[in-house]
């Protein structure tokens, strides 16, 4: 059965589907056989940010609403065979979406998968307990800023309710050139904040927001690894911006 | 450093004040109103405690306070 894991945040913008959506490929690419699914209905966006936008045909409100059949409903990405896209409907807000029936779609393909990620949509209101409702885990996204912290916290005060057998934190956009120069929060230090395990750290690089989806970048493997083992190995964002050649780096990150 | 610091200790006044249902000063205020009214019936032992608690969005207040004497007094019918 799959490990059905909800990737949610809080606060929008912090980076839910791009760290679910570079977690997935990575596990993908490892062998696993991953589902990708959009819970975000109305502004969904999993399907741009994996480039298969134009091969979706249903979705997984056509799922739920018996137009088709659920593994129909899946778009094998081009680029990683072992990752399934469950896209979600842009026109779908003004219908009411069970909690219940998205968990059923969902259980109903477990049986032949390993992992099933669930994109959240930002808020912790009605479309944020549909997406909790379907996950067994989850992950909390946040960045080093105040206001994703407070949210982040809010959020895992809600999953608590929850009772899942596993939160862990994700700290996506860290500065290394700030975290060297001691003005920015360790990741270390917002795991304490935030009473949360971390999962991973991911540094704010363009390769990672250009919206091509094609090589993976190195942060995520860590990450992926850690959710197979239970380990705690995280990237190093620092790790480019120490020493002589570093020091350069953040002149010059600072300068331009 | 300083800004880390100072991000950290912005961050966890934030949260923290956030799951507070009411902040310290303002218990400390109430309570004092209380004490005023309690100490025209009992002679307080130093000051009440307060417990405040959230369920189902209904609060739950309770109030504790020891006093050495209860002070006479009656009631005229």
């Amino acid at each position: 059965m799959a490990r059905k894991i909800v990737v949610t945040s809080g606060k929008g913008g912090v980076g839910k589907t791009t760290v679910a959506a570079y977690l997935s490929a990575t596990l993908a690419r490892k062998g696993k056989r991953v589902i990708l699914c959009d819970a975000d209905f109305g502004l969904n966006n999993i399907d741009v940010a994996t480039g298969v936008e134009s091969l979706v045909t249903y979705d997984v409100v056509d799922a739920i609403e018996g137009r088709c059949r659920a593994k129909q409903a899946l778009v094998r990405h081009p680029r990683f065979p072992n990752l399934y896209v469950l896209t979600s409907s842009h026109s779908a807000p003004e219908r009411y979406i069970s909690p219940q029936s998205l968990k059923l779609v969902l259980e109903s393909l477990s049986p032949t998968f390993d992992f099933i990620f669930i994109d959240c949509p930002a808020g912790i209101d009605e479309g944020f307990h549909r997406a909790v409702a379907s996950a067994d885990e989850a992950i909390v996204v946040t960045t080093a800023q105040v206001s994703a912290l407070r949210d982040a916290d809010k959020t895992i005060t809600l999953l608590k309710s929850y009772q899942f057998s596993s939160v862990s934190l994700v700290v996506n956009k860290a500065r290394g050139d700030l975290l060297v120069a001691g003005e920015s929060m360790s990741p270390k230090e917002i795991s304490e904040l935030l009473k949360t395990p971390l999962l991973g750290v991911v540094p704010e690089e363009y390769s990672i927001y250009d919206g091509a989806f094609e090589t993976i970048h190195p942060a995520f493997k860590p990450m992926a690894n850690n959710l197979l083992t239970g380990k705690r190995k995280l990237y190093d964002v620092t790790k480019k911006y120490t020493g002589v050649l570093g020091g350069v780096r953040r002149f010059l990150k600072r300068s331009l | 450093m300083r800004r880390q610091t100072d991000d950290y200790t912005r961050a966890s006044n934030v949260i923290q004040a956030d799951k507070s249902v009411m902040s310290d000063a303002c218990k400390a205020l109430v309570l004092k109103d209380f004490s005023d009214k309690f100490n025209e019936y009992f002679d307080l032992c130093g000051l009440p405690r307060m417990e405040i608690t959230c369920k189902n969005g209904v609060y739950g207040v309770s109030v504790y306070f020891e006093a050495e004497r209860i002070k006479k007094f009656n009631v005229l019918k």
